[in-house]
């Protein structure tokens, strides 16, 4: 085997070996990586999964609590963050929830990412359903200091991605700023 | 296609387990990307995608999707679609390990002539995005990936039979005047029922 797959498979071993499934459960996710603006604290942070959203769509939200303690969110459009985080706070889950207008992004670094912490925090992987909703499950026994993070950006054709991720202790409130220029719609260089 | 016998389910949790699996697939996986993409750090990092997304869901694998190899074609197929619904709407790929990253300088020479070795089918790929995607999907795994039409349908969690309906459809589209330069429906498989 060449010298990529060899480095692969000893990552892909580390991945098993440090997070085994458990059954009935998903790994859970733990970063995302963005290029650019974003990447500086996507790379380290407990950022879930980046999803495409489809426009237009009507019903915001759901938060749902089962009955073994976790908390199911599905998100159908990207409108109403402070009535997603309300409805998030009310079923005991810390979040912060920041939508962003075309061409901003939240000044970096924003928020501390949950570490080691985030083996803790059980989250289903992040899916998209047929009908366009994004929904995951976390469990009701997040650690305590730990806030779930969920934010979006639109890039200039109005396409919307949506990140998901732990943050730990508080988040400081987003500053607002330009995506920088040039840049695709998540900061990053535009998408070759 | 070749099948053999390791159970998938399994992967998730033994890393032996887990490196039987990938040096059983890893070029047959390489090869799948490489009838799709042409940018070999893309590859890469498809083909990391891929491997993760498999221990992620082995735990749902059962014998009736199919061999594991289709098995793995099937979620090949669905990383590589998300790559490129992202990449239509200009946003940057999500991933637990960034495969570019393992790239060094060396192992370019070997991922490039995978690519070039692949171009006529990379060109079958870019004209079959005209089909609606249900029909692309077996299409893709048909005549591209060498898998049978009751293979794709399991690969794909739809059965034989929707499978066959749907690459029978597909043909038909093909046929009915469909712009397709360059796809003769020769190039499609017949159709069994």
């Amino acid at each position: 085997m060449s010298n990529f797959e060899d480095r692969l498979l000893v990552e892909l071993r580390n991945m098993v070996e440090r997070e085994p499934v458990e059954r009935g459960r998903r790994l859970p996710r733990r970063r995302f990586a963005l290029a650019g603006g974003l990447a500086a604290v996507a790379a380290a942070a407990a950022i879930a999964g980046v999803l495409v959203l489809s426009a237009g769509t009507q019903a915001a939200y759901a938060v749902t609590k089962n009955a073994d303690g976790t908390v199911t969110v599905e998100i159908d459009s990207i409108t109403d963050a402070a009535g997603l985080q309300a409805k998030l706070q009310a079923a005991g889950v810390n979040a912060v929830v920041e939508y962003l207008p075309e061409g901003k992004m939240c000044a970096q670094p924003w928020f501390t990412p949950a570490g080691a912490a985030a083996h803790g925090m059980r989250q289903s992987g992040v899916e998209r359903t047929n009908d366009g909703t994004t929904r995951f499950t976390i469990s009701g026994d997040q650690p305590a200091g730990a806030t779930l993070v969920v934010t979006t950006q639109t890039g200039p054709g109005g396409e919307q991605a949506l990140g998901i991720g732990w943050a730990q202790g508080t988040v400081p409130p987003c500053q607002v700023v330009d995506a920088p220029a040039g840049s695709g719609p998540l900061g990053g260089p535009p998408a070759g | 296609m070749e099948v053999r016998v390791h159970e998938p389910a399994e992967i998730a949790t033994d890393p032996e387990a887990f490196e039987r699996f990938y040096r059983e697939h890893v070029e047959a996986v390489q090869r799948f990307v490489a009838r799709r993409v042409d940018d070999p750090y893309l590859a890469a990092d498809l083909t990391a995608d891929v491997f993760v997304s498999a221990i992620e869901s082995a735990r749902s694998y059962r014998r009736s999707r199919g061999a594991p190899a289709a098995w793995l074609f099937g979620i090949a197929r669905n990383v590589v679609a998300d790559e490129r619904r992202r990449n239509a709407k200009e946003l940057r790929t999500s991933a637990r390990l960034r495969g570019r990253e393992l790239v060094a300088e060396d192992d370019l020479a070997a991922l490039c002539e995978r690519i070039d070795g692949e171009s006529a089918a990379r060109g079958l790929y870019r004209r079959l995005s005209e089909l609606p995607p249900g029909e692309r999907a077996v299409l893709e795994l048909v005549a591209l990936d060498g898998l049978s039409a009751g293979e794709a349908g399991r690969a794909l969690g739809i059965g034989g039979i929707a499978a066959r309906v749907r690459l029978h459809r597909a043909r038909r589209r093909l046929q009915s005047g469909l712009d397709l330069p360059g796809l003769g429906t020769n190039d499609l498989p017949e159709v069994t029922t």
